[in-house]
């Protein structure tokens, strides 16, 4: 039997400046719920940005995931996405970061590595 | 009760779950009716009235991205408003589904008739290959609907516990100890289970309880593929594919969100889940042992034909002010029908199954394989059907019969 072809999405089709979704929204807002339960050390390592697109809701989403995984007990660290290690998040001893409220318009160029594909597909697409 | 004679359970080892986002059965697998009857898809003269009166007919030219913004709404009063076509209990306390109101819903968030439309679109299967390769190819569900008639987290609940909690929408709850999550129970039973949320960045929405409280059940996508590469597959997995565009936290590009949820391309979803099949097919330990379930979570709001049934009531009650509906929800009727796909080299090809399923039936599943007795379990879990029962070619498929996938 010969192998099905799967296409693709077009390089086009990548937005993270695009606005959350009520999904997205709704899981920030989970994770909201438990970091307004840490203790003031651990929240003071939070991002504290608006969140308004994709871009914004990952970037707070990482360090509370990873936050949550750190305080299991004895378990493995679950290996991080693309056989590297992730950067954790430097720690803030100065007040919480304050970045731009609105979504930063969307880059003409971009800079994805062609020679590394992310696990599970579309890395980027390719021009249609 | 499973039957452990067949040739097929025998040889099961692992069982994989990949749970998708927010499309209907019609919406991606409704054409395939026109190559299979026993498929109930689309005759193409499937209508739904729009706000003006006029019959708007189902079309096939669903689109990979940018059509269905705004997001069509699936939350618990719109759902109630497509499913009954607009009519309250109040003016007929009989109502029963009529599907005719998702032209009607999709209007009222932008007040666009002709963009209101578009929500009666579907794909062709030349355009997404590989869930239409797959439900030819495997076992199709005629009638997996999502447990509730509302939005993702409430019915993703039902997948892990077997019941939301009386939870109709995507706030915050917590779990009734009364009912452990299937990972607990399997866990519990001396197997081993995961969740593999794609990476930190998309997470898994299991936030506020598993993620919380037992962290130690998580693994990356990245974990799963190397799971599968050294031959060390827990015996139940649930995989979630990725809900965000971002970028590769390790500087290695953008990353496509892989979920299909509006307004993300789905061909990226076609990736991923070819991605999650070929990682098993492709590894001779896995494939003979293994039966994937691709599933989704919810319609989204988007049309389908196929009234929801009415089903085993759930043991709680929301609360008008909680459906935003004048009336309370009983958890004693499903939600619109989504795409299923049972896969394994023991499912005869072209299977078609007709009995009711719903998310519910996931831990039931499970439950029966791993676990055995367990009657801690909500009641619409114990009245759910199984799916394990359709692993039924007394012996496996050889390799040239079963399809692989390759990404461009």
């Amino acid at each position: 039997m010969e192998p099905i072809r799967v296409p693709a999405p077009p390089k086009s089709a990548f937005n993270k400046h695009r606005p959350v979704s009520d999904l997205i929204r709704k899981q920030v807002n989970h994770f909201k719920h438990l970091e307004h339960k840490l203790p003031e050390h651990l929240r003071s390592t939070i991002p504290q940005h608006h969140i308004a697109t994709e871009d914004d809701a990952a970037r707070y989403i990482a360090p509370m995931t990873e936050l949550l995984l750190s305080h299991s007990l004895a378990a493995p660290q679950p290996s991080p996405a693309v056989n590297t290690a992730l950067k954790k998040a430097p720690t803030r001893a100065s007040p919480a970061l304050s970045l731009a409220a609105a979504a930063a318009p969307r880059s003409s160029s971009r800079s994805s590595n062609p020679g590394k594909k992310a696990p599970g597909g579309s890395r980027k697409g390719k021009k249609k | 009760m499973l039957d452990r004679s067949l040739p097929a359970i025998k040889s099961l080892q692992h069982v994989v779950v990949l749970m998708m986002e927010n499309r209907s059965f019609d919406h991606m697998l409704g054409a395939l009716h026109g190559t299979n009857s026993e498929i109930d898809g689309l005759t193409g003269h499937e209508t739904n009235p729009d706000s003006t009166g006029e019959p708007v007919t189902v079309s096939p030219a669903a689109a990979f991205q940018s059509q269905l913004d705004p997001d069509p709404d699936h939350h618990f009063p719109a759902a109630d408003l497509q499913i009954f076509g607009g009519v309250t209990t109040a003016q007929n306390p009989n109502r029963t589904p009529n599907m005719q109101g998702f032209v009607k819903s999709y209007f009222n968030q932008q007040a666009n008739v002709r963009h209101s439309h578009l929500i009666m679109n579907y794909f062709t299967p030349d355009k997404l290959p590989v869930i239409t390769g797959l439900a030819q190819q495997f076992a199709v569900f005629n009638r997996w609907f999502s447990s509730i008639p509302g939005p993702t987290l409430c019915n993703r609940a039902f997948a892990h516990y077997g019941t939301s909690f009386g939870q109709v929408s995507m706030d915050v709850f917590y779990w009734n100890k009364q009912y452990k999550s299937i990972y607990e129970r399997v866990v519990a039973a001396g197997h081993t289970a995961r969740l593999y949320y794609y990476d930190q960045s998309s997470s898994s929405l299991e936030v506020v309880n598993l993620l919380k409280n037992q962290p130690e059940l998580f693994g990356t996508f990245q974990d799963f593929l190397d799971a599968c590469q050294r031959n060390k597959l827990p015996d139940y997995c649930f995989i979630e594919p990725n809900y965000t565009d971002h970028d590769d936290p390790s500087g290695g590009g953008e990353l496509l969100a892989s979920d299909q949820h509006p307004d993300h391309d789905v061909r990226a979803g076609e990736q991923f889940i070819a991605t999650v099949y070929n990682a098993i097919r492709n590894n001779p330990n896995l494939w003979p042992n293994t039966a994937i379930l691709i599933v989704y979570d919810e319609h989204g709001g988007i049309y389908d034909h196929v009234p929801p049934p009415s089903c085993q009531p759930d043991g709680f009650v929301a609360q008008p002010g909680a459906t935003g509906t004048p009336d309370p929800f009983h958890f004693d009727r499903l939600g619109v029908r989504v795409p299923a796909v049972l896969i394994s080299p023991w499912v005869k090809k072209g299977s078609v199954i007709n009995d009711v399923f719903e998310h519910a039936s996931i831990p039931a599943t499970i439950t029966e394989y791993l676990v055995g007795n367990y009657d801690q379990r909500s009641p619409r879990e114990k009245a759910a059907n199984t799916f394990l029962r359709y692993l039924t070619l007394p012996t496996a498929r050889p390799d040239n019969d079963c399809p692989t996938f390759t990404l461009d």
